[in-house]
């Protein structure tokens, strides 16, 4: 399991799944959305750096409703069509604080690791 | 409307089974999101149809996606229902098992492993369960005890009819005292006649064992008055089936054998057949006569104790009977008796020894099987760590990780196991064959589930532990070392606790091939001893001439004839006959003195065997006569009896063969009957191969008419079965009325008395191979693993001009440390263990240097080269491709 790198740019990056989930979770603290406007939301608050793909949201959403995290109700939205709208359980917020930490310490591993390493292909 | 799983069980039953609503809900959420696209589309200027096309484009596969969610969705309304834990597991399983069948090498190693010390161990429990371990088929057996009498040389002995009743009467500690014996005898209806078992024994018998008749009625004690057995019978199974076709109603019927009629009362239960030696077709009542002779000593005692009796109270309580009798019977005089333990009498000390040699085998086996396996997971989790500590954090949980190990150990745990099972199922029903009739109760072996759950449980344990020991490392370590050294600190840190186990191994496989060793040489030595006689190309048949049938007159005569006619039958080169068949473990024994320098007490006089014998025995086993002569058609008794005696009696009595020949021997007591030395054979060896040969006098049978005699024809080769064909004919034409006899090779029985040191050794010596291999397995491996491990390291000396051959030494060098610290330690652990073994060594010692010298040399080979093929392995490393491959 790898990070795709966009081509030569650092614009987009496709989403790994624990990634996505964690950022799905994130979206949800603000209050429920359905699920193009979580698309829209993490494009959003991550200056189109992050793209998420709907063959890997769906997917992360349907997960997270089975593991108990999300919860999801038939609505109206915004521009008065009908959509399913997930939000966040107690286990869902739970969850969500720990991924974050867990989170930090992936970044920071990362980052060392990043630090540590000869650069190109030794 | 919520729909979340894990809330109401209804709603999850209801997304179990509804998947067509489910697949229209998924459907409307992906149009739902095509259709805010292209609102966002057509916000920005793009024209509806456009847009429609774009935003389809962007969404992908639909119907695939749907696919995927809609089984996602499923299963998680399935484990919603209460069977999460299962299909989570079921998920882990499946992924273990495209693990194992990703490395088909370690799971082939790890299989073959655990189905070798799995099965053995199991197929031997088993065995010894059945053999040693079970208790005896009768009620409380630990209070039943033998009591068997001693002579004045201390010599165990059966016991006369007035001694077991003296026994019965007077002994304090017991509750009851039992007494039997069987003899071959023959049915003549219902049927054709045939050989059948009789035994006797007294009323009382059934109950005192705890056991009760299959049908009809055990004897009453008034059909078993002092001389006067009611005709009475109980029969066998075998002969209740193959008679009676398992009539029901055979009770009351009746049975002639040799010329007597018997009633039926009833069948006898299951077990019998340990207590006599031998099934019983047929039981009566023994009537023991209080004064019958003394010296008559042919019964079987057995006795059960009073409840917490102690077997020293009981032995001294006997010990007051013996003195009584011994002071006040002129045939008892210097005489004692002793009892044991009812199962060792049995089942003989011997095999209780060898089945807790072959159980500590058994489980030193299992221990290295194992320790192998957890070798072989420790060395494949270093290379793992890597990827756990990836996808540690990646976001897997520990619980989710660990689980997932632990399903992946325990799969190559029940695998291994369910190989080893079929293994053991394979091997046992050969074990049995091998052990042949001489092991008692070999047959009742099945595979016992106690030992299957044992070893499921002790495997699962040791191959879960050292399937779990990445994790530690991911738990201890910051998952970024795990990633950046690639595994290589985690590696080292476990490579002693591997070189350890290699060490353990190499020391139990010493341990185990010392003992094959020891027990190898003694049963070379065992099977090299000079019986005596040469039993090749050699038949015996039974004829059996009961009292009955046959007056004492009658007997010699009808042998005679027998004899005469065998003589013409074709391929018949040599006929004699014997009252004591060879190696059927049956004895005749008396005392005897010379009679110029009688000694005054019958304690003094010399223990021997004897045997009735016709003209030509000698010749026929291939005894040498060394002094005077064999017996004649003349030595019949008429002008004063005549023996013959073998060299070590000669020796013993007279100084030599020739100083014996014309000599008297006194039979029995000092008031015995003279007997006049004629001839001195060659030394014998049929009863025990492990005993010295027997001091033996030989009587004709036509001074002591036997009622079984063992005719022994030595055949020209290769014309046995025209020989035993004739052979019965000419039995048939001498005597009709007798059963027909089997006719047997003697070879067979030579093999007999092989069969329990072989089957011993055969199975020890097969766990010695098996624990060698698996030591070779361990050693080889941890080589191989090492020599991968420092593929960069040897690529560097390499590149910087080590030479090759030095590569490899040093690293043989490495490994033969480990191979020589275990073969120490185990050297230092066979010398107390194999203590164990010296009752079952036949003059062997149990720290023969050739054999130890032998046991260090295979190891040390076996592990040199071990160590050696896979280090060969980096000297062929290409430098350049090491040094790229990091």
């Amino acid at each position: 399991m790898v990070f795709r790198m966009g081509s030569g740019s650092m614009t987009r990056m496709d989403l790994i799944q624990g990634t996505l989930d964690v950022l799905v979770l994130r979206t949800l603290a603000g209050g429920a959305l359905h699920g193009y406007a979580i698309a829209r939301t993490i494009k959003g608050l991550s200056d189109d750096v992050l793209q998420v793909e709907e063959g890997a949201l769906y997917p992360a959403l349907h997960r997270l409703q089975g593991r108990g995290w999300v919860e999801s109700e038939w609505g109206r939205s915004e521009s008065n069509r009908r959509a399913k709208f997930y939000s966040l359980t107690p286990a869902g917020q739970a969850a969500l604080e720990d991924q974050a930490r867990s989170w930090d310490r992936y970044s920071e591993a990362v980052g060392r690791v990043l630090a540590d390493a000869p650069r190109g292909n030794g | 409307m919520t729909d979340r799983p894990g809330g109401d069980p209804q709603e999850a039953l209801r997304g179990l089974l509804g998947r067509r609503r489910l697949a229209r809900d998924i459907e409307e959420e992906f149009e739902a999101h095509i259709a805010h696209r292209v609102d966002d589309l057509v916000a920005e200027g793009i024209d509806a149809a456009e847009a429609r096309r774009r935003a389809e484009a962007e969404f992908g596969d639909r119907t695939r996606l749907g696919r995927a969610s809609l089984a996602q969705r499923r299963s998680d309304a399935a484990r919603s229902t209460g069977s999460r834990l299962w299909s989570g597991l079921a998920r882990d399983a499946r992924w273990a098992w495209r693990q194992l069948r990703r490395s088909p090498g370690f799971t082939g190693i790890v299989g073959a492993t655990l189905m070798l010390g799995v099965g053995a161990s199991v197929a031997i429990f088993s065995v010894v369960r059945a053999v040693v371990l079970d208790p005896l088929p009768y009620d409380r057996p630990d209070d039943l005890v033998s009591i068997r009498m001693l002579t004045p040389a201390a010599d165990l002995f059966s016991t006369s009819e007035p001694a077991f009743l003296d026994w019965r009467e007077r002994l304090e500690t017991t509750v009851d005292v039992a007494a039997l014996a069987s003899r071959t005898e023959t049915l003549r209806a219902p049927g054709e006649p045939r050989a059948v078992v009789r035994g006797h024994a007294n009323a009382g018998f059934l109950e005192l064992l705890g056991l009760e008749p299959r049908l009809g009625r055990s004897f009453a004690p008034a059909e078993d008055r002092p001389r006067e057995p009611a005709p009475v019978a109980l029969l066998g199974r075998d002969l209740w089936v193959e008679r009676f076709g398992a009539d029901g109603s055979v009770v009351g019927r009746t049975l002639d054998i040799d010329g007597r009629s018997f009633e039926v009362i009833g069948v006898l239960p299951e077990g019998l057949d340990l207590l006599f030696g031998r099934d019983v077709d047929v039981l009566t009542p023994l009537a023991a006569d209080p004064g019958m002779d003394r010296g008559e000593h042919y019964l079987d005692v057995v006795a059960r104790l009073a409840p917490g009796v102690t077997l020293d109270r009981a032995r001294n309580d006997l010990q007051r009977v013996a003195a009584w009798q011994s002071a006040t019977f002129e045939e008892d005089r210097g005489w004692s008796a002793t009892l044991e333990p009812l199962e060792e009498t049995l089942l003989g000390t011997q095999t209780i020894r060898a089945g807790w040699v072959l159980l500590a085998a058994a489980a030193l086996l299992l221990f290295m099987a194992c320790l192998n396996v957890s070798n072989l997971l420790l060395a494949r989790a270093t290379t793992r760590q890597s990827e756990i500590g990836l996808r540690t954090v990646l976001g897997a949980g520990r619980w989710p990780l660990i689980r997932q190990l632990c399903v992946e150990s325990a799969a190559i745990g029940v695998l291994g196991t369910a190989l080893g099972l079929s293994f053991a199922a394979t091997v046992l029903p050969l074990v049995q064959r091998l052990g042949g009739e001489r092991i008692p109760r070999l047959d009742q072996a099945s595979l016992d589930p106690a030992a299957v759950a044992v070893a499921l449980l002790v495997v699962v344990v040791v191959t879960g532990a050292a399937g779990l020991a990445p994790t530690l490392g991911v738990r201890s370590g910051a998952p970024a070392r795990a990633l950046r050294g690639s595994g290589r600190n985690a590696m080292a840190r476990g490579g002693g606790l591997r070189r350890a186990l290699v060490a353990v191994q190499v020391a139990a496989s010493v341990v185990l091939l010392l003992g094959t060793g020891l027990l190898f040489r003694s049963f070379v030595r065992l099977s090299q001893v000079d019986t005596g006689f040469d039993p090749s190309g050699t038949l015996t048949l039974t004829l059996s001439m009961p009292d009955a049938a046959y007056d004492w007159t009658e007997r010699g005569p009808l042998v005679e004839e027998i004899l005469r006619r065998g003589r013409e039958v074709p391929g018949v080169e040599v006929l004699g006959a014997t009252a004591v068949d060879p190696f059927s473990g049956y004895a005749l024994a008396n005392f005897v003195a010379d009679a110029e320098r009688l000694p005054d007490r019958a304690e003094e006089f010399t223990p021997i065997q004897w045997r009735v014998v016709t003209p030509g025995l000698f010749e026929a086993m291939s005894l040498a006569v060394v002094a005077g002569r064999d017996f004649t058609a003349g030595d019949d008794g008429r002008d004063g009896m005549r023996v013959v005696i073998d060299e070590r009696l000669a020796e013993d009595l007279f100084g030599g063969p020739t100083d014996a020949i014309g000599r008297d021997l006194v039979w029995g007591d000092p008031d015995g009957s003279r007997m006049r030395v004629v001839g001195v054979v060659e030394p014998l060896r049929d009863v025990e191969l492990s005993q010295l040969p027997g001091r033996i006098v030989y009587r004709t049978h036509l001074s002591i008419p036997w009622a079984s005699m063992h005719l022994v024809a030595r055949v020209a080769p290769g014309s046995e079965p025209r020989a035993a064909a004739g052979l019965r004919e000419a039995v048939r034409a001498a005597a009709p009325g007798l059963a027909v006899p089997e006719v047997r090779s003697l070879e067979a029985n030579v093999r007999r008395a092989l069969a329990e040191p072989r089957f011993n050794l055969l199975l020890l010596s097969s766990f010695a191979a098996v624990g060698l291999v698996l030591a070779i397995v361990g050693l080889s491996g941890l080589t191989a693993f090492e020599v991968r491990r420092r593929f960069r390291e040897i690529g560097i000396r390499m590149s910087l001009g080590a030479e090759p051959e030095s590569l490899v030494r040093a690293f043989v060098a490495r490994r033969l440390g480990v191979a020589v610290f275990g073969l120490v330690a185990g050297l230092a652990l066979a010398i107390p263990s194999v203590r164990a073994l010296d009752a079952l060594l036949f003059e062997t010692s149990s720290y023969e240097p050739l054999t130890w010298a032998l046991v260090v040399a295979i190891v040390g080979a076996t592990t040199t080269v071990a160590a050696w093929l896979p280090a060969r392995r980096a000297a062929r490393v290409d430098p350049r491709e090491v040094l790229s491959a990091e």
